[in-house]
């Protein structure tokens, strides 16, 4: 399953020109709490180290946006896909380690890296129509 | 003698030639020579005619234009809002025979009350299946409540805000059911799971299960009511060395296509967790 709002926060949160990065995870992940029935206020916690980690690494990486945005997409998916099984795992219902793995985890790891590029295209243009850069 | 006048005889001539000139035309045998005096009146008329409309067009054609595209937007706008009527009306029609349905089964069992509510919503978690509702506890929907429709059972109301409920699809990981089989009467348990495969599992060996048979709710438990349809029977895996037989089943619900449920409200689920030693 895509996780669609968890590529357009990081593709948002690298663009040079945002702010307050941190608490838009929080916010998403604060909504996707209230309705997820999975325990410990999933997906906050995975969300808030993800927008933590942006907010670093976009520091150091920031001449290879399109690099940056696929480890990030990949650090976040995987973040959240372990945060889900433990979860689920320990609090809910013993969840079969390799049918998660293999028909869950993966496929949506996998969907998030190839959707990740175009999402940040589409941000990207955004973003440089909202912050128009200066002409030195 | 009067009746040779000359001008008697003028008018006569000149009578007897008009006379003659209709028969003549009237026989056909002047229409060469008309068509030979008339061809280039013809050509004459036709040049002024042609040169006449381009000018009339000339001044008129503006204004036609401006009202034709007037008009064509009009028509447009009509189009448009004729194919909204008709996305809605398909809607609505959709949507009565989803309910025309629901109102056939819950007449079927007419010892329930039922609430129809609307799905709103998936589960954001791909770990787990779950379904939201747009009814809570201000219309009278409470935690446990068995959820079907008019194919069969759906699942129970897992947690309850005040105008939104979520319910447990019967093919989540942790969702267990007591089912009994139509034809023999044996008792048995599905339990769903990550892919949205559904598990016959606690079905004894001495049990001849076919393909196709019919699964219905046991009412053990006290979770759900009874004689619900749940499937039919998948498939059937059976180990010698192994206390029970396994089996899938094919739920009769199309989870993935879930628009409107029921909620049957008149029936309390019971909590036998502290009965069991």
């Amino acid at each position: 399953m895509i996780d669609l709002v968890l590529v357009t926060l990081i593709a948002v949160g690298i663009h040079p020109k945002s702010r307050y990065i941190v608490y838009w995870f929080l916010f998403a992940g604060f909504l996707l709490a209230i309705i997820s029935p999975v325990r410990l206020m999933y997906p906050l916690i995975p969300y808030v180290i993800t927008g933590i980690t942006v907010e670093i690494l976009r520091k150091r990486i920031w001449r290879i946006p399109l690099l940056l945005m696929a480890i990030l997409t990949f650090l976040g998916s995987l973040l959240t896909q372990i945060f889900a099984y433990l979860t689920i795992y320990f609090t809910q219902t013993q969840l079969p380690f390799k049918d998660s793995l293999l028909q869950v985890s993966l496929p949506s790891i996998t969907l998030n890296i190839l959707i990740c590029i175009p999402v940040y295209l589409v941000i990207k243009d955004w973003g440089d129509t909202i912050f128009p850069q200066e002409v030195e | 003698m009067k009746i040779l006048d000359p001008r008697t005889m003028r008018v006569g001539l000149v009578v007897l030639i008009i006379v003659g000139v209709l028969l003549l035309t009237l026989s056909g045998y002047l229409t060469p020579a008309f068509n030979t005096a008339t061809k280039p009146i013809i050509g004459v008329q036709g040049w002024i005619s042609t040169r006449f409309l381009a000018l009339k067009d000339l001044f008129t054609l503006p204004r036609d234009v401006a009202s034709l595209r007037q008009r064509n937007a009009e028509l447009e706008a009509e189009v448009s809002r004729l194919n909204t009527d008709v996305i809605t009306y398909q809607q609505q029609l959709k949507e009565a025979q989803v309910l025309y349905a629901l109102l056939d089964f819950a007449r079927t069992s007419p010892e329930n009350q039922y609430i129809a509510c609307s799905v709103i919503g998936r589960d954001p978690s791909p770990f787990l299946q779950y379904i939201i509702i747009d009814h809570g506890s201000d219309q009278g929907i409470k935690f446990g409540m068995p959820v079907v429709t008019e194919n069969g059972l759906v699942g129970t109301v897992d947690a309850v805000t005040a105008g939104a409920s979520r319910i447990q699809l019967i093919t989540d990981p942790a969702s267990v059911v007591n089912i009994q089989l139509e034809n023999s009467g044996t008792e048995a348990t599905i339990t769903g799971s990550i892919t949205g495969e559904i598990q016959l599992s606690m079905l004894p060996q001495d049990v001849i299960v076919q393909n196709g048979d019919i699964i219905l709710t046991s009412g053990l438990g006290g979770k759900y009511p009874s004689s619900i349809m749940v499937g039919q029977v998948n498939s059937v895996t059976k180990q010698v060395n192994s206390l029970f037989q396994q089996a899938t089943m094919q739920p009769s619900v199309d989870f993935s296509n879930l628009t409107v449920v029921l909620v049957i409200t008149n029936f309390r689920p019971l909590d036998i967790m502290p009965l069991i030693p």
